[in-house]
């Protein structure tokens, strides 16, 4: 059996064990059954931040080593980052439209920095999709996704340097402020999603690969450049 | 779960990544079969 089918199925069983934590922990004593909601959307938004330091991190390698399997990496990053982002975007609506009363608030430093990076990143992709010779597209893309990922901490620490409505993390370095059953549900959601994003990454990256190598065949096979264009004929215009 | 926002919560997440599973399969496909053109 191949490795990204044993992968992705351990990734499937993780998930169901961390939906079945997240949905038989009994109700939070202040939101109810809306808790359940944080085991969606803090993983979401712990793999987002960790897709973004992937796509930096993949682009200083190319930038250093000019191995292509780096730029491709940090490529399927930043799109599993946009993707995670905008689920962590959504799942905080529906989370606070029914605790706080609103699903979204302008005022706040961390949904409205959250916004930013998502469409900061929206750009990093299209700056990719923009530029055709690779190489431009690579250092371009290595160099956003450098100064990109500027905002992740920002984003993480909005929350305690700005005190506005979103509440502070809930794993601190002092201990943990939530119950026990709570924090196993969100843990293993945790370790669920890291993995879904490991194999998705790793798949897509592959993919890119082989995208290129066909890219680079099909051009080679199209023969020197001009031979597509007929020559004039004399004689007959007219 | 039975509250809406709690399940339409679990439906998004889940739909997402089971969407974007079966894109990269829906890829692989395709991408077997340009292998397979010359």
């Amino acid at each position: 059996m191949k490795p990204r089918l044993i992968f992705s199925g351990l990734a499937g069983a993780v998930l169901a064990s961390g939906l079945y934590l997240a949905a038989s922990h009994p109700p939070d004593s202040f939101q109810g059954e809306f808790a359940r909601i944080i085991h969606v959307h803090v993983p979401a938004a712990w793999v987002a931040f960790l897709a973004f330091g992937v796509t930096m991190v993949a682009g200083l390698v190319w930038l250093a080593t000019k191995n292509y399997t780096f730029d491709h990496i940090a490529s399927a990053s930043a799109e599993l980052g946009v993707l995670f982002t905008s689920l962590a975007l959504v799942t905080g609506m529906l989370w606070g439209d029914v605790v706080w009363g609103k699903a979204w608030d302008w005022g706040d430093a961390r949904m409205a920095s959250t916004a930013l990076m998502f469409f900061v990143y929206i750009g990093y992709l299209a700056l990719r999709r923009s530029i055709d010779d690779s190489e431009a597209r690579a250092k371009r893309a290595a160099v956003l996704g450098s100064i990109a990922f500027l905002q992740v901490p920002l984003v993480y620490f909005s929350v305690t340097i700005w005190r506005t409505l979103h509440p502070t993390p809930s794993i601190r370095p002092d201990g943990p402020s939530m119950p026990t059953e709570q924090l196993k549900a969100m843990l293993a959601n945790l370790a669920a999603y890291t993995l879904v994003y490991v194999v998705f990454v790793v798949w897509r990256g592959q993919q890119s690969s082989q995208e290129t190598l066909l890219e680079e065949r099909d051009n080679f096979d199209l023969g020197p450049a001009g031979t597509a264009i007929e020559p004039p004929t004399l004689g007959t215009t007219t | 779960m039975t509250e809406p926002a709690v399940f339409f919560s679990y439906f998004i997440s889940y739909s997402m990544m089971i969407g974007f599973f079966v894109r990269l399969v829906l890829r692989d496909r395709k991408l077997r079969d340009r292998i397979g053109d010359k």
